[in-house]
């Protein structure tokens, strides 16, 4: 409520204010212009966007920052309890956003497209070997960690975020006067919006018995694989949308825009979850596992024949197995919402034909992502994953960022 | 024109601002890292003295130990020459990826040898006596007490005739080589920058006390120390006491 709220008054005043400058407002009077013998002039935009996209939330590991020296999660100093989230940064990056439309004569409105696109990859890593203070959040609560108790000593992830958002927009003029002018706009908007985030989880030093002779010969095989999880989803949405648009003129080619719309979509969320956590497991003569081992294996250690030291090794009749869990959404429906605003200035660069603009504008994208992630993971007879529960988590996107771009009439 | 300037200004710096977000360790100067095994047992202690006799047989005499029991304890916790196979490895900060520092050679048939017991010997009285053996009159030189462990009398053949008085544990001139970790005397230096960490395996002879006739048997631990100060790695540095035994720790610069 406390949200609406803050957006509802300042839009009121931006209307009252609208309004009461296009009641005043009185045209000059102008020389009647040349007469144009054409339906309209064509129109194009082209703008580069210094944009960050916020609000994704990727969230690849916890942090048990209490017992790590040197916390990525927090800075030094601060306080909590128990584990803390770590986050992706995302960076400012420059995209391109294009619009092109056609202009009617005598205010039948115009009709536009307006295309932008942004790919966003984003990286964190943090390696503490020995330390097994990160919390493998987005892998399948079953056998993860080197000691199947969830952490690991290192992670990398990379989380990639991919938007394409196109609109095609009918729109004219409401009002004009001297100091305003209002332009009302509607139109279809499409939106495309994947996310998907990568993280791997390492055992750097779990200081495991040495695979060393006499024992064995040396088995990297056995060396802890890491676990690696994938989280991603893709949305795929459509509908109507509508806003208004303000154009202030200042003083001779200078003036003041801002703007408003919002679009409420309709479209189809797939969401896709995998991992693959390790284990290892003691097999029997015919290659057929006997049991799964648990931690500290001692098993590593220990001889075939425990009363004779000199039978062979256990440890030849080990092996590491991957445990795949996958969960998978083909399709369901969704109901994004879309509000972007924006404010800047327009400058008149040669007559009516070249204009330079520039400003900061705001998108926020709600509801087009989630991921899902198994809660509970069993295994059945054939030691296939079953997944028990799901967790579904609804993402939101900002993309907010300055624009500079120039526009040409023709 | 003043107004896109200060723009253009004012964007350059948001971008530089925007690309200086880093984890990555800062180095510094290195640090000595140094890290050394160690074996210790319960190893049986004797009065031995220097004698000499033509053990082989060539014409030529030969220096020989001729051993007696001790006045004190007859065993004594020592430093134990053990072979071992190790690895050392080392995981660079922030990257994933281990780099063995130890030669291949040294992970394989137990090259690298623990220390042996170099405590000074201690007296022996008398210093200098003679026995009779049989017919033949030894003089013996040089008394002093000294363990099994101990280089000198490994590698020196020995007097065993109980029945005549000396009793050495067994007769042959054993030759263990140099005490060297993976081929370097003594102790593996690393040079660790902030964030470096390094991984140390090894795995002791399987039966090691065969050789010398151990009182106990011996077990085999690490030690570790930076800048000649001892660090505490993580994991166990000691092995149990059992044949072939293994030990796995690792120590992170922060």
């Amino acid at each position: 409520m406390r949200t609406r709220l803050r957006w509802m008054l300042p839009l009121c005043l931006f209307a009252a204010f609208a309004a009461t400058l296009a009641q005043e407002g009185v045209a000059p009077e102008a020389k009647p212009p040349k007469q144009d013998r054409r339906m309209g002039t064509l129109f194009a935009e082209v703008s580069g966007w210094w944009v960050q996209p916020q609000g994704l939330e990727y969230t690849p590991v916890s942090e048990d920052y209490l017992v790590t020296f040197d916390s990525i999660a927090f800075p030094k100093g601060l306080k909590s309890l128990g584990a803390v989230g770590v986050t992706l940064d995302h960076d400012y990056q420059v995209e391109f956003r294009l619009k092109a439309g056609y202009a009617l004569r005598d205010n039948h409105g115009e009709f536009s497209v307006t295309f932008w696109k942004l790919d966003d990859e984003s990286y964190r890593a943090a390696f503490r070997p020995g330390a097994f203070v990160f919390g493998e959040t987005l892998a399948a609560p079953y056998r993860a960690g080197a000691f199947e108790d969830g952490w690991a000593d290192g992670f990398d992830a990379v989380a990639r975020t991919k938007t394409q958002d196109v609109r095609v927009d009918y729109g004219r003029v409401a009002f004009s006067s001297p100091r305003a002018v209002g332009k009302w706009f509607v139109g279809y908007r499409n939106v495309l919006h994947d996310r998907s985030i990568v993280t791997s989880y390492y055992a750097l030093a779990p200081n495991l018995p040495p695979l060393l002779p006499p024992l064995t010969t040396p088995r990297p095989d056995l060396d802890p694989l890491p676990d690696r999880a994938r989280v991603e989803s893709e949305l795929q949405a459509q509908g109507l949308e509508g806003g208004m648009d303000f154009v202030f003129p200042i003083k001779g080619r200078f003036s003041v825009e801002t703007g408003l719309s919002i679009a409420v979509l309709r479209g189809t969320l797939k969401t896709e979850y995998s991992s693959s956590n390790h284990y290892y497991a003691l097999l029997d003569g015919e290659g057929q596992i006997i049991r799964i081992l648990e931690p500290p294996f001692d098993e590593f250690e220990q001889r075939q024949d425990p009363t004779n030291p000199n039978s062979a090794p256990l440890v030849d009749r080990i092996r590491q197995f991957s445990l795949v869990t996958g969960y998978t959404v083909p399709r369901e429906s969704t109901s994004p919402l879309i509000v972007e605003a924006y404010l800047g200035f327009r400058a008149k660069l040669w007559k009516d034909y070249l204009e330079m603009f520039a400003g900061v504008r705001n998108i926020r994208m709600s509801r087009v992502g989630a991921d899902a992630q198994p809660l509970a993971v069993g295994q059945n007879s054939l030691r296939r994953q079953i997944v028990q529960g799901v967790s579904r988590v609804e993402h939101d996107a900002d993309f907010e960022g300055y624009y500079l771009g120039l526009a040409v009439r023709f | 024109m003043t107004r896109y300037g200060c723009l253009a200004i004012a964007l350059a710096a948001m971008a530089l601002n925007a690309g200086c977000d880093t984890e990555q360790p800062l180095q510094s100067g290195g640090q000595n890292l140094k890290i050394g095994f160690r074996s210790e047992a319960a190893m049986s202690v004797y009065n031995v003295w220097d004698t000499q006799v033509d053990i082989d047989g060539d014409g030529v005499t030969d220096r020989v130990l001729w051993c007696e029991a001790p006045v004190g304890p007859p065993t004594r916790p020592v430093d134990y020459p053990l072979n071992y196979s190790v690895s050392v490895e080392l995981i660079p900060g922030g990257l994933p990826y281990p780099r063995r520092l130890s030669p291949a050679a040294a992970a394989e048939g137990f090259p690298s040898l623990t220390p042996y017991d170099e405590a000074v010997p201690g007296p022996a009285f008398p210093e200098n006596k003679t026995v009779v053996a049989g017919s033949t009159t030894l003089q013996l030189t040089g008394g002093r007490e000294i363990t099994v462990a101990n280089r000198d009398f490994i590698e020196t053949p020995k007097i065993v005739a109980p029945d005549l008085g000396s009793i050495c544990p067994f007769a042959p001139a054993l030759d263990l080589g140099e005490s060297n970790f993976a081929g370097r005397p003594a102790e593996f230096g690393v040079l660790m920058q902030r964030g470096d960490t390094v991984v140390v395996r090894a795995r002791m002879f399987g039966n090691p006390g065969d050789r010398l006739q151990t009182a106990s048997p011996p077990r085999l631990f690490g030690v570790m120390t930076l800048n000649g100060r001892a660090v505490t790695p993580a994991g166990s540095t000691s092995t149990t006491t059992d044949p072939g035994a293994g030990v796995t720790f690792s120590f992170t610069y922060r």
